[in-house]
């Protein structure tokens, strides 16, 4: 689904990615930990299209309409419309727009692009009332402005309650479970996995192993000093849990 | 303009009061013809009070005025100053003229700003509304100031909440393309336990000149939120003056100004904290565009008996143009010791973040900045708890929003 070639990239003058090569079919789970800083989350948003971050070598190609094509010549919105989703480690605050109205100009973009007709407002109510179950969130979440005033929990239940909308073929979950408390974690977790098919990918972003006791990878990739320093399988995450970084790291420069 | 036409203009239109509001009326041109409008360089410093001194001509010009009465609200309205037919009498309101009032009027018009002697000297239209003690108004109350000529013209509400009472008051000044000056005093008392929303809106054509100022107190355990909004104007001047005098006394004010072109709004608020256990929040917004100009003065007075005051303050700019100005001038004067005070002030444009959140979720980057900059302004109107006012006002501002810095694609 998402071909990675010796990715290289830059963020104000600094060299972050140095060679990242990452192939993830349909169907798979691959995890993505590693220390701080060590170009986790700079990896997710660069897939997602983030203009801060400048590419500087090799190649994103993305499966579209059953070809590989190449994914950074697409703006973000594109690749959104293509099935890119990037779900925020700190989701944005955005006073004034409602969740509802944010959620339903978002689906409706997809529609669009995808040649279907827009729905209307009630119909896009009873849609959303399925996944707000799943997320066991409160219908009033909808009249709220988006993530404002929410708490940590709410905010990652809301990354995935789009998500669910948004339907993608391809997810970036970038330290969902930061700031979430066990039982926040479970429904967090039990949506992604409900959301989970076949036809679909999943990358998680994090540096503790505590998320993939509830969502279980395939793959489990470390990254360091914006390499993948080691690939395994979920095996590695416990490993890691156990032993921490410094065994794989301390002979990196 | 100079004073002298103003003088002959505030003289010919004596002949329409007697009594004692005459003598209060030539009292105040007295001293509008020795004093004029007096200078106030430092709260005027980004609006010259020459702007108020011009008397426009009466021309024959006119243009339809849109009378919109609405069973939503309680209505009242005003063209060219003069009270049309209002709503019959509702149950806990009693709504009279300046006239039918003036020993009240009088003894309520006690403060002074630059152009309080002009507008005394013309005292005449206007409203006394009072909501008796206990009494919820279900319905909002609605005054639209409306004018079909050129014209120059004062106005006057008074609005005396009774102990535990509760309204939604909201205030319309608007005309078409029209040129009027127009000065307006609305003066507020919230007593003991009363709860009122009053929200000012300014919606006039480009030529018109407003200055408003409001004066409120809020007593004891009462509540009172003000919305200062200026939706369009060639040069709008906003006062507004709030005291909190009772304990636990909470006063709120939200302000939005959206301009274009070569408009000018001016908001200048002052808070005062006169007692212990007071609480007040600001927030002022503004979108500019083109090479208009957008000021917000927010003056928190704590005094040194004012113990346990929790106050906060913010004021946002959002600039669409390299030549719009925004001038933000917090003002903390604190003397008491034990206080919880915040403020913060942004100017900028819409953060690349919050754009780049929006395209991850297929909306393109235009149509999320519209969003966005629609989303800017409606957080403060989102702050009306009145239902029918909140929408009738999220109405207005997303027409001027759209209108004025032609933000589409959005419902």
């Amino acid at each position: 689904m998402i071909e990675i070639k010796n990715l290289t990239a830059k963020v104000d003058g600094n060299e972050i990615l140095k060679g990242i090569n990452l192939t993830v079919n349909k169907g798979e789970v691959h995890a993505i930990m590693g220390p701080n800083g060590s170009g986790k989350s700079t990896l997710s948003k660069i897939i997602a299209g983030h203009p801060a971050y400048e590419v500087t070598g090799g190649e994103i190609n993305f499966e579209i309409n059953g070809k590989m094509k190449n994914l950074l010549e697409l703006d973000p919105s594109t690749r959104a419309k293509e099935g890119v989703f990037l779900g925020f480690q700190y989701p944005i605050e955005v006073p004034g727009v409602s969740n509802f109205t944010f959620l339903k100009e978002s689906f409706n973009e997809i529609c669009t692009y995808q040649g279907l007709d827009k729905m209307n407002d009630e119909d896009f109510l009873k849609h959303l009332r399925g996944k707000l179950k799943l997320l066991e969130m409160n219908e009033s979440f909808l009249e709220r402005s988006v993530n404002e005033g929410f708490s940590g929990g709410e905010k990652k239940k809301n990354e995935i309650l789009q998500m669910a909308i948004l339907n993608p073929r391809l997810s970036l979950l970038d330290e969902t479970d930061s700031g979430l408390d066990i039982d926040a974690l479970k429904i967090v977790a039990s949506g992604v996995n409900a959301l989970k098919s076949k036809f679909n990918a999943t990358i998680l972003v994090t540096h503790y192993q505590r998320l993939l006791d509830y969502i279980v990878p395939d793959y489990v990739h470390v990254l360091y000093k914006g390499k993948i320093i080691k690939s395994g399988g979920k095996e590695l995450a416990l490993e890691l849990e156990e032993k921490g970084y410094d065994w794989l790291i301390s002979g990196v420069k | 303009m100079d004073t002298e036409t103003l003088v002959k203009f505030a003289e010919g239109q004596l002949s329409h009061s007697n009594g004692e509001l005459a003598v209060f009326r030539k009292k105040y041109l007295e001293l509008f013809k020795t004093e004029g409008i007096y200078q106030d360089l430092e709260g005027y410093k980004f609006t010259s009070l020459k702007s108020f001194n011009q008397i426009v001509a009466q021309s024959d010009k006119k243009t339809e005025v849109l009378q919109r009465p609405s069973e939503d609200f309680i209505n009242l309205t005003f063209i060219n100053g003069v009270l049309q037919e209002s709503d019959k009498k509702i149950d806990g309101l009693i709504i009279t003229s300046i006239e039918n009032s003036l020993p009240l009027v009088l003894s309520t018009l006690n403060t002074k700003n630059p152009l309080t002697n002009l507008h005394h000297a013309l005292l005449s239209n206007g409203a006394v509304i009072e909501i008796q003690k206990n009494k919820k108004i279900e319905k909002p109350l609605r005054i639209f100031s409306l004018s079909s000529n050129d014209n120059f013209q004062g106005q006057t509400i008074i609005i005396k909440a009774g102990v535990n009472s509760q309204a939604t008051i909201m205030e319309v000044i608007e005309d078409g393309e029209i040129a009027r000056t127009f000065i307006q005093e609305t003066y507020v008392v919230v007593e003991n336990g009363a709860n009122v929303e009053h929200i000012q809106v300014l919606a006039n054509g480009n030529q018109s000149v407003v200055h408003s100022s409001t004066q409120v107190k809020v007593q004891a355990s009462a509540n009172y939120t003000n919305f200062t909004l200026n939706l369009s104007g060639k040069l709008n001047r906003r006062n507004l003056e709030l005291e909190l005098i009772g304990s636990g006394a909470n006063g709120e004010s939200y302000n939005l100004y959206l301009t274009n072109n070569n408009e000018h709004s001016d908001i200048n608020t002052i808070i005062h904290h006169r007692v212990a256990d007071t609480t007040s929040n600001q927030i002022a917004k503004g979108i500019l565009d083109g090479e208009s100009k957008g000021i917000f003065t927010g003056r928190i007075h704590i005094l040194p008996q004012a113990q346990r005051v929790v106050s906060g303050q913010m004021n946002k700019n959002l600039i669409l143009s390299k030549k719009a100005q925004a001038h933000s001038q917090p003002q903390l004067e604190i003397f008491a010791d034990d206080v919880k005070c915040s403020h913060g002030s942004t100017t900028g444009q819409l953060s690349d973040e919050e754009v780049f959140y929006f395209e991850t979720r297929g909306i393109p980057a235009k149509k999320a900045k519209t969003l966005l900059a629609l989303g800017f302004g409606l957080e403060i109107v989102l702050k009306i708890h009145d239902k029918t006012t909140r929408e009738e006002i999220e109405k207005m501002v997303m027409t001027t929003l759209k209108d004025k810095f032609q933000l589409t694609g959005v419902k």
